[in-house]
């Protein structure tokens, strides 16, 4: 694949979409896992929980998946060279 | 999230029969468009049946009692956005009766996709990108976007 160059990351093309429903679901659970991984994430919320529209249960949503404010979690393992 | 949990789950709604829908990331996944989400949309008919057959059919893969929190008179009601945590799971089943005042179950256009050997019922990408292109959410306007580039639709 030859390397393309971009000046703005809105410019970058999306990737074209999957062929198969369980290709693009695999790819979406996939993408998912590394995210959550990413972002440090809350565990989702176990049990049920009601609201009066779809706008109050986002609002809830946020309250778990965003990311903790703060420095990253100390891994305990250090880099090479580390004394 | 597994993919074996998703179809596990939507392959016990179409055992029993639930008259349901995917919507939202999923379904764009289904559709061939993938992003990352920590939930399952599902749209449901909020009659007494179809909930009492979208209970068996959770817990037919889930051993919790909470699932019996999950009632046709709040989804019917009140309380159109129902979050059902499963144990053992790390993304959410979002069950929705109704988006606002526009769109009920019984508006959607809905279609059948093979998923492997299953057979799951998705919202169409048209239906999808009506539902997403005049929310606020920055979220869906990119999903609406990414709809029209993919199925061009006009704006």
């Amino acid at each position: 694949m030859p390397v393309r160059k971009f000046r703005r990351i809105e410019d970058v093309p999306a990737p074209p979409p999957t062929s198969t429903a369980l290709e693009g679901l695999r790819a979406a659970c996939a993408l998912s896992d590394l995210t959550a991984g990413i972002g440090r994430t809350a565990r989702a919320p176990r049990g049920v929980r009601r609201f009066r529209s779809v706008e109050e249960a986002d609002e809830h949503r946020r309250t778990w998946e965003q990311p903790p404010t703060g420095p990253p979690r100390a891994t305990g393992r250090r880099g090479p060279g580390a004394a | 999230m597994r993919l074996d949990d998703v179809l596990a789950i939507l392959a016990a709604f179409e055992a029993e029969e639930v008259r349901y829908a995917v919507f939202g990331a999923l379904a764009l996944a289904a559709h061939g468009i993938d992003r990352a989400t920590r939930d399952l949309d599902v749209f449901v008919a909020p009659d007494e049946e179809n909930v009492s057959r979208l209970r068996r059919a959770l817990a037919a893969i889930f051993d919790d009692p909470s699932i019996e929190e999950i009632t046709a008179q709040d989804l019917g009601g009140e309380y159109p956005a129902v979050q059902y945590g499963p144990p053992n799971v790390d993304f959410t089943i979002d069950i929705v009766s109704r988006l606002g005042e526009t769109f009920t179950f019984d508006d959607l256009d809905v279609e059948e996709v093979a998923a492997g050997n299953a057979t799951i019922k998705v919202v169409s990408p048209a239906m999808l990108y009506r539902m997403k292109r005049d929310t606020v959410r920055l979220r869906d306007q990119a999903d609406a976007e990414r709809l029209r580039q993919v199925f061009g639709f006009e704006e």
